[in-house]
């Protein structure tokens, strides 16, 4: 009887510690549940912040209707780039095409320049016949003689003017050709540059389009996972309610220790078979206690 | 190089290789004719610059922006990826 006394004593006294334990393991559960609830709550949260952030990003790089956004922007500013280029090339070439009717013009003038040099030099050696007959005839020819002479001066100064004229032609053909050179390097732009930047824009803009609407299905998923998370973190509460009823039992065979009645152990076993909990795993949405 | 071919009252201008501002004097030459419809025959050509699309504009000038008087034929490769950048196809009449 005595050691029957002291087994009860023993148990009693061993199933307090368990029921501490207990309690200490159901401190610590609650505690690490709230904590991991308010990570994946924070987490959750953070997600949807991010993905909000994502496609208002997006929008601004993309636009919406008639705001083009930066790509937009972009594809403006090399449009406008490329027009621009083509009216400074056709200018250009227009001014080119007028220089180059001008160094025509010039050529021609210059050529009747000649023409003139030739025509004075033929009129000063007719000048020069014309005062040799003069000469020749004597006091009668001294009329003639002094027109053969203003004739001669004539032609010799038309035949220097025309030079002179030629000269500064030529001067002037030759700066209307380094004109026509510095235009046409206005004229002449590369624009494969330009239509490289545009492909390069183009690929860069379908591969983010294609980035974006991977990184958008990734969020979305993450944030699935975190909504499944958030959901069977409540198993807290399935645990809970198993520890108290563990407690309980063992409160009661620890009460029947003490008192010495086994029948109050048979009663509370029988209403306790009642009670079980019946959830056995934590399937998505079955938490079959709340 | 260009070559022209006058047929009625149309006149058909073919450049061969690089349609550049080399070619600016004997385009100049080729806008002194004045039919009533120009083709420009660009199959042959590899390479346009930007003094190309100002010999065109300025065909395009001379016809007072007529569009149904000049037809740009045979595009392909760069000078068409440069042309429709340069919204061209909003300008003349591409075959």
């Amino acid at each position: 009887m005595n050691e029957a006394r002291a087994l009860a004593s023993w148990i009693d006294a061993a199933l307090a510690k368990v029921i501490a334990d207990v309690a200490r393991a159901r401190a610590l559960l609650s505690d690490a549940m709230a904590r991991l609830l308010q990570t994946f709550s924070r987490l959750r949260d953070q997600l949807a912040e991010q993905r909000a952030l994502y496609e208002v990003t997006l929008e601004e790089v993309n636009g919406t209707g008639a705001d083009g956004g930066l790509v937009g922007v972009l594809r403006d500013v090399l449009s406008r780039f490329v027009q621009d280029m083509v009216r400074i090339s056709s200018s250009s070439v227009k001014i080119m095409m007028e220089v180059e009717s001008l160094r025509g013009h010039t050529s021609k003038v210059a050529a009747r320049g000649q023409q003139i040099e030739r025509i004075a030099g033929t009129t000063r050696m007719l000048s020069l016949n014309a005062r040799i007959e003069a000469q020749r005839i004597g006091s009668a020819g001294a009329v003639f003689r002094v027109v053969a002479d203003e004739i001669k001066v004539l032609a010799h100064e038309s035949g220097e003017l025309s030079k002179v004229i030629r000269e500064a032609l030529m001067v002037q053909s030759a700066s209307l050709a380094k004109t026509s050179t510095a235009v046409s390097q206005l004229a002449a732009y590369d624009l494969d540059h330009t239509l490289a930047s545009q492909k390069h824009l183009d690929a860069t803009i379908a591969k983010l389009a294609a980035m974006s609407e991977t990184s958008l299905e990734i969020l979305a998923r993450v944030q699935a996972e975190a909504d499944a998370a958030l959901q069977a973190l409540q198993f807290e509460d399935m645990l809970t309610q198993l520890l108290q009823e563990i407690t309980e039992k063992l409160q009661v065979v620890q009460g029947a220790c003490r008192s010495g009645k086994v029948e109050d152990l048979t009663e509370h076993d029988v209403r306790v078979r009642h009670d079980t909990v019946t959830q056995h795993s934590m399937g998505a949405g079955s938490v079959e206690l709340f | 190089m260009i070559q022209v071919t006058d047929q009625q009252d149309t006149a058909t201008v073919r450049i061969t290789g690089r349609f550049d501002f080399r070619l600016i004097k004997d385009f100049h030459q080729v806008l002194a004719r004045s039919p009533r419809t120009w083709v420009i025959d660009l199959s042959a050509v590899d390479y346009v610059d930007s003094s190309a699309l100002g010999m065109l504009l300025l065909l395009r000038e001379r016809v007072q922006g007529d569009v149904q008087r000049i037809r740009l034929r045979g595009l392909r490769g760069q000078p068409r990826d440069v042309l429709l950048m340069a919204k061209f196809d909003r300008m003349f009449k591409l075959d």
